[in-house]
């Protein structure tokens, strides 16, 4: 590693490692209470495992946000970060808030607004801690000559990200209204801001990793990027539709988010055409693997599945079922979570000094992990289908639907147990790495 | 050239006017976006494929509206 | 003389965001044509509170300023700076006076009663035109920033010129088609 202060993504890291594993672990109390074994529920409801599922999938994607922030904007500036110390704080005070809420959870302490749960009190801190992180990633490229697009890039996503997390806190009374602005958290994160710092993030690996030139990889990178997140801003509008706002929305949202795809695809062929063309000269080649099965699945996930409910017609159809998780696991896996489990690969190496990518678990983790993943996903649209089918347009009642559906939660089941393999694998190398203590390279800059 | 093209396209839009004919106005529509793009957008000098690929496209939309409006 | 194939007039860039703008375009009348179709009564009430020869007006303003846009990058091409810079001049006041005109128009529509979320005819006009209007907007934008570039020390490169008039004429490209599905009527 080049800088001292770059060690404190391994505590982020470390900690999305955890949360990924509880992650899991609730997805198998859900996927078991869907197929009728619900042994837990006296402790653990379905909508406190649901709710602790998807914001331990935040927490450690945001996690995993920061981590890779505090490795990459040192390097890129080519200075230590500001306040290494404020680093470490801010990670406690993350994981403290997290587990509270956590824990909260199983207390029935929640708002029960899907993806935004947590309870308002604690709502403050997480803007709080999440603008200490903006503050100091934000103070050291402040303080750096050195100004590259991707510090740039990846900064201005973060501080988006940090500020979009404020409407959702706007008090209202009214469903709509409350629907309304919880879109501009989760859509205008997911396809909005974070495709930035996804951005930022892909571009610096590409950079690192197949050897073309960064004018080349930022420019083109950039204009993509750039499409996705104009697209995405109206495309917002495709969770606008039958919910009591106006009926314009359908054509706003129709159209715009349709054209989503379109930069998913091109991000896709860009990053194959960066690996192809950059040879395959570095030696840490499951971080590549990482780098642009992140772009293809993402287009997968989020571009062709996104796509497949994104027309008001079909969506009248399927908003809310289970195609909705189908579309949510290969979205969040393709995009961001194997964005995450990419710059994890890659500065493992250069965080602890030892190589571990060349061991054969670290292609098995990306393999079995991506293949569990695709059947996990099938699962999910097999079930959602049938669910769609039968509910919606056969007119079954909600509950006679579930019981019908659940056969396809064993194939869930077993699909998820081949996932959660990878996973472990993936994990397991990350313990075997150990701690942080590579020799630090650069030339640390003074602080003034 | 290009005064002519203004001209040929101050014409179009009249006649798409006075004949007031949704598949008309479309049909024209669609002669003066080739217009423009052969001449202001001097496709006309570009490569064979980039002028291909632009009329196909313009011809495919033009096609498709003058369907819907005439049904 | 023949372009190669990674030199577009206008460069790679501005087609790129051309070629997505006419996608986008092409889908938001496609989505026009198929509510008139769907719904030709509620089409034909709406069409009768517009007028075509206000439509003309529009288009007759946004041709000659493309022309305009055109002789600028004409002159640029022969170093003609100045006579350049007349045109851009010219070009964005044509611009203006679309814009005007539209804030007018859109105006006495308000007066009327039409606005967003009345029926589908009037959504489709006012998101139709709205998205034409912003993208006049940006135009005027990129023209202006070019134009009073051109006498700068560091002027812009020809094909930056080109490609600002590139988006320009993307206007009236655009406008060539709202201009039938909604002004057009028997
Ligand atoms: C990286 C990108 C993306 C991620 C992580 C993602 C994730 C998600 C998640 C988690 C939901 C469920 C939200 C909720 O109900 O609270 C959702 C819904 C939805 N997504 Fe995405 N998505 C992405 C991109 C896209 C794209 C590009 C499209 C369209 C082309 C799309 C179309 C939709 C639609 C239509 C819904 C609403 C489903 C419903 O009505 O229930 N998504 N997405
Ligand atoms: C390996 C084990 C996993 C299992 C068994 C599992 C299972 C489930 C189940 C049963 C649901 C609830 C669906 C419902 O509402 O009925 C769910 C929701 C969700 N899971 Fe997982 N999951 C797993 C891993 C993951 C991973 C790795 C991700 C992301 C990368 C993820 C993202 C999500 C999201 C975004 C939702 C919400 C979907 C929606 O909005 O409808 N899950 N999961
Ligand atoms: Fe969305």
């Amino acid at each position: 590693m080049k800088f001292q202060s770059q060690k404190v993504a391994w505590g982020f890291f470390a900690t999305c490692m955890l949360l990924f594993t509880l992650q899991i672990v609730y997805g198998f109390i859900m996927a078991f209470a869907h197929a009728g074994f619900d042994g837990l529920h006296q402790w653990i409801p379905f909508n406190t495992a649901r709710a602790s599922h998807t914001n331990l999938l935040v927490m450690w994607m945001l996690s995993g946000f920061m981590g890779a922030a505090y490795w990459i904007i040192p390097d890129e500036t080519d200075r230590e970060l500001a306040w290494p110390k404020l680093a470490w704080a801010q990670l406690i005070a993350f994981v403290v808030v997290g587990v509270t809420a956590l824990i909260g959870f199983h207390f029935n302490w929640w708002e029960g607004r899907k993806f935004l749960e947590i309870p308002r009190p604690l709502d403050f801190l997480v803007v709080a801690d999440v603008l200490l992180f903006i503050a100091n990633i934000g103070w050291t490229v402040w303080k750096s000559p050195k100004k590259s697009t991707t510090s740039m890039v990846l900064f201005f996503g973060l501080l988006a990200a940090a500020l979009l997390y404020l409407p959702g806190m706007i008090p209202t009374d009214n469903q709509t209204v409350d629907s309304f602005w919880r879109w501009w958290v989760v859509h205008l994160w997911v396809e909005g801001v974070w495709e930035l710092i996804m951005g930022a993030i892909l571009s610096y690996l590409l950079i690192k990793l197949t050897g073309v030139d960064r004018e080349i990889i930022e420019k083109w990178l950039y204009v993509i990027v750039g499409f996705t997140f104009l697209s995405g801003i109206l495309g917002t509008g495709h969770h606008y539709y039958y919910i009591g706002t106006p009926r314009y929305w359908l054509m706003v949202g129709g159209v715009f988010s349709a054209l989503e795809p379109l930069s998913f695809l091109g991000m896709a062929i860009y990053a194959f055409a960066m690996a192809k063309k950059g040879g395959r000269t570095h030696p840490n080649r499951v971080a590549l693997l990482w780098t642009v099965g992140c772009a293809f699945m993402s287009f997968v996930g989020a571009g062709f599945l996104g796509f497949a409910h994104t027309i008001p017609q079909v969506n009248m159809y399927t908003h809310g079922t289970l195609v909705t998780a189908m579309h949510g696991h290969m979205a969040f896996w393709g995009a961001y979570a194997m964005l995450i489990l990419g710059i994890i690969t890659y500065s493992m190496p250069l965080l602890t000094g030892r190589k571990l990518y060349e061991h054969v678990t670290a292609g098995f983790a990306f393999w079995v992990s991506n293949v569990g993943m695709v059947a996990m996903t099938l699962a999910f649209a097999v079930a959602g289908v049938t669910q769609v089918v039968l509910e919606r347009r056969v007119g079954m009642d909600f509950l006679t639907v579930q019981k019908e559906i659940s056969v396809h939660f064993i194939g869930l089941i077993l699909a998820a147990s081949l996932f959660t393999l990878g996973a472990a694998a993936f994990i397991w190398n990350f313990i075997r790495y150990g701690m942080p203590n590579a020799p630090v390279t650069g030339v640390a800059v003074a602080k003034e | 050239m290009r005064l002519l093209t203004w001209a040929a396209l101050v014409g179009l839009a009249g006649v798409a006017v006075a004949s007031g004919r949704p598949f008309v106005a479309v049909s024209l529509g669609g002669v003066k976006a080739l217009l423009v793009g052969f001449e202001f957008m001097e496709l006309r000098h570009a490569h064979r494929l980039h002028l291909a690929l632009f009329s196909a496209g313009i011809v495919a939309l033009t096609a498709l509206l003058a369907f819907l409006v005439t049904r | 003389m023949t372009r190669p194939l990674t030199e577009p007039p206008g460069g790679v860039l501005m087609w790129l965001i051309v070629a997505l703008e006419l996608v986008t375009f092409a889908m938001v009348f496609t989505l026009i044509g198929v509510l008139r179709m769907q719904q030709p009564a509620l089409f034909h009430a709406g069409q009768a509170a517009l007028s075509s020869t206000v439509g003309l007006v529009f288009t007759l303003l946004l041709i000659t300023s493309g022309l305009l846009a055109a002789e600028a990058v004409h002159a640029y091409r022969l170093t003609r700076t100045h006579r350049a810079q007349r045109f851009l001049f010219a070009a964005i006041a044509l611009g203006l006076a679309f814009v005007a005109f539209k804030l007018h128009d859109t105006a006495g529509h308000l007066a009327a009663g039409h606005r967003l979320g009345v029926d589908d005819f009037w959504d489709a006009y006012f998101l139709g035109t709205g998205f034409h209007l912003a993208h006049v907007l940006v135009g005027l934008v990129l023209l202006s920033v070019v134009a009073f570039r051109l006498h700068r020390a560091r002027p812009p490169e020809l094909e930056t010129v080109a490609a600002v008039a590139l988006f320009w004429h993307l206007c009236d490209l655009a406008w060539f088609f709202l201009f039938p599905l909604f002004f057009a009527r028997a």
